[in-house]
């Protein structure tokens, strides 16, 4: 049995399906973060586990334990969200040691967890101070360290960084899941942000409209989404419409307008109408007008971005693409109007059928 | 269309100076971005320009006329702050069709030009809505889009992305950026995200501590970095501590914890001296053995995979060097077949010409790059 197991949950508010059959198995030790987004219903399964929301169907198992009746206060689960909520009158270590002094610890006992915790957020010398003395990022450290004080092996963290600026929050983000990995312990983050959760988790999970709509490791969902909103959400991409025109040895060719691209799906079969997707750093591009295998077009806006330069190429038919050349290959001697190839390899050509309710409804991010 | 100028400007709340002698010009029609930590006073400049916080010192200009007598409204300007303050009793698109009416455009001409602003902000399909029904996402767009239908020559933004989840986040900043340029507007947009502010603005002014700390082009400012704290902050890089050597006519070494010499492509600082080496992620190199690499090209050092890390378009590792010193190096994912396991032992290689030289500073390291 795994750590934490989750079947079948349905939660409703009024009108609305908030989730809708959600199923989910943690593994022990696992770091499984769940994005979509905002409205998507991803808080609100953070919110069942934790008990803070009640749903209407299924259940959640902890431990192999159904946790449904277990009030909020005996689940023995950390929880941090996204609004800091260290109680403010009260000293860091008083914050920390509130739950194990609630819970009936001893005060001896009580502190020695509290300095534990406190040097293991790096905040060993703060114990003394209030809250509204620390910066944001080490005030949701001390809320960490709080949620760990409970004892408990699993960690929920809903949107933990939301509040922090850029530069911090990606420091702390590497931090915490330092610290939960040398702890051992079962980790499910809430985030709105795809980089935040593929660089430090194990699984990531995918929520649109309340369901659970793709899983998988982070380099499994990047390089090869199953689902046309996985392959927009988790970084852009180009959505070009499509036809496939050939068999090819493990794969198929795609036409766009008078152009061919090779693919490596071999799911297709002869002309069919595709989206086809390709991510902008997985494209290279050359002065040139002419050849096979290659997206013919005009330069239209070059942007300085620090690491890559991006290119906006005007291909046949008017449609817009992105490139983007990292400038560690070595920079191009583009210039704005110059006539361009674009190359990208076979598997980087991601095919998908045309979605129901149009491309645009289907890529929508709320 | 507007240029503004400010000289000299020093703003203090209490013992607080949150803008100490700060002077910059701003040119007709450009995209700038005002980038810095919390508290660097990157709201309070916009507010002076704004009109709503007048300078303890200074002169503004706007136009070349000073503006500080000026009142807000009389600005031509129109600010958005970072808490939208928009009408709860309102739909959206009288909320963002009241900031044309409020520049006296007859109502005919600000209902349409607020459903062209709605169309753009992706909320075509919420104009009905009221306010309280919206996202916090949707309603920063909504006040955005009430700025923006204002047709005010001058925009000031406080933050006008924050609110958004990632991804739109990404999406909105380049429309934002061709909506200003379209339209031939000035644009001051406040932010704490580098990647932001080096994607959209012609100009980066990056503020800390009520100061400008390099103001400048994106490209300018990631690939000269006027100062350490700058070359931390925009852009992410590796810092390295080390002693001048000797200085050759192109090249200098420098030797680093635990006498590893590196070459540098510097030699405006003196033998003996204490210097930090700056090396952007992107140009760090990994390779399986030194036989892959050209040994008079690059310093190659040798060190064991400490952490690997996917972020989608790079993955990023942390290399332990044989001095103890960490490198992070960024590869572009299309470059690797798979991020390298924790614990393999590997070679790090860079160019002489891809790293940056500072003397230490007075401060401290850390101090100098404490970003709060």
């Amino acid at each position: 049995m795994p750590h934490v197991r989750i079947v079948g949950l349905t939660k409703r508010f009024g009108s609305i399906t908030a989730l809708e059959d959600v199923n989910l198995d943690i593994r022990e030790k696992e770091y499984v973060s769940v994005i979509g987004p905002s409205g998507c219903g991803k808080s609100t399964l953070i919110k069942c586990i934790a008990g803070i929301v009640a749903p209407d169907e299924g259940k959640v198992f902890v431990d192999a334990h159904a946790i449904g009746n277990v009030p909020i206060q005996h689940r023995r689960i950390g929880y941090v969200f996204q609004e800091i909520a260290l109680f403010p009158h009260m000293k860091v270590f008083e914050n920390v040691s509130y739950g194990p002094r609630v819970q009936g610890q001893g005060p001896q006992s009580a502190k020695a967890l509290v300095e534990e915790l406190l040097n293991l957020v790096k905040l060993g010398g703060r114990a003394d101070s209030f809250p509204l003395e620390l910066s944001g990022g080490a005030q949701q450290k001390v809320a960490v360290a709080r949620a760990l004080a409970s004892g408990s092996a699993l960690l929920l963290l809903d949107e933990p960084f939301g509040a922090l600026d850029a530069k911090v929050r990606a420091d702390l983000r590497y931090e915490v899941r330092k610290m939960t990995a040398d702890l051992g312990l079962t980790v499910l983050h809430v985030t709105h942000d795809q980089e935040e959760a593929m660089s430090i988790s194990d699984r990531v999970v995918i929520i649109k409209g309340g369901r659970i709509i793709e899983a998988g490791t982070p380099i499994e969902l990047y390089l090869r989404p199953k689902m046309i909103f996985t392959a927009n959400f988790l970084g852009e991409a180009n959505f070009l419409e499509a036809k496939v025109v050939q068999e090819a040895p493990g794969g198929c060719i795609v036409q766009i307008g008078d152009m061919r691209l090779q693919s490596l799906d071999r799911t297709r079969r002869v002309g069919e109408e595709v989206i086809i997707a390709i991510r902008p750093e997985f494209m290279s591009i050359a002065e040139g007008s002419g050849g096979e295998n290659c997206l013919m077009g005009r330069v239209v806006g070059i942007r300085f971005m620090g690491y890559a330069v991006r290119y906006e190429v005007e291909i046949a038919g008017g449609r817009t693409i992105y490139v983007e050349h990292p400038l560690c290959f070595g920079e191009l001697e583009i210039e704005l109007l110059d006539e361009v190839a674009v190359t990208t390899s076979p598997h980087h050509v991601m095919v998908y059928s045309m979605p129901e309710l149009g491309l645009e409804k289907e890529l929508q991010l709320e | 269309m507007p240029s503004v100028k400010l000289v000299d400007i020093v703003k203090r709340f209490g013992s607080i100076t949150a803008i100490n002698r700060l002077s910059m010009e701003i040119p007709d029609e450009e995209y700038i971005c005002i980038l810095g930590p919390t508290g660097s006073g990157k709201t309070t400049l916009l507010k002076l320009i704004a009109g709503l916080t007048i300078p303890d010192e200074g002169e503004i200009y706007i136009d070349d006329k000073p503006a500080i007598a000026v009142p807000a409204e009389e600005r031509g300007a129109v600010y958005v702050p970072q808490q939208y303050a928009l009408f709860p009793h309102l739909t959206v698109l009288e909320n963002v069709a009241f900031g044309p009416l409020a520049h006296g455009v007859n109502e005919q001409e600000a209902l349409r030009t607020a459903r062209e602003m709605l169309e753009m902000m992706k909320l075509g399909h919420r104009a009905d809505s009221k306010i309280d029904e919206l996202s916090g996402g949707m309603q920063q767009r909504a006040a955005l889009a009430r700025g923006l239908a204002t047709k005010a020559k001058l925009l000031l933004l406080d933050e006008p992305l924050g609110a958004l989840d990632a991804r739109l986040r990404v999406e909105l900043r380049y429309k934002l950026r061709k909506l200003a340029k379209d339209s031939g507007v000035t644009t001051i947009h406040v932010t704490h995200d580098q990647a932001e502010a080096t994607a959209i603005s012609d100009r980066i002014a990056v503020l800390r501590e009520g100061r400008i700390r390099q103001y400048a082009t994106p490209f300018h400012i990631y690939m000269k970095p006027q100062s350490l704290f700058v070359a931390h902050f925009v852009g992410g890089a590796n810092f390295l501590q080390g002693v001048v050597v000797k200085r050759q006519p192109e090249e200098s070494v420098l030797e680093l914890h635990q006498a590893l010499r590196i070459s540098v492509r510097d030699t405006t600082h003196l033998p003996a001296e204490e210097v930090v080496v700056v090396i952007r992620e992107d140009r760090v190199n990994i390779a399986e053995s030194a036989e892959q690499v050209e040994p008079d090209r690059y310093n190659i050092i040798e060190g064991e995979i400490q952490s690997s890390r996917f972020l989608g378009d790079f993955v990023n590792h942390q290399i332990r060097l044989a001095n103890g010193d960490i490198l992070t190096s960024k590869t572009p994912t299309q470059r690797l077949e798979k991020p390298m396991p924790v614990g393999k032992g590997v070679v790090v290689y860079f160019k002489p010409s891809d790293t940056m030289v500072y003397s230490y500073p007075p401060i401290g390291l850390s101090r100098e790059l404490r970003v709060l």
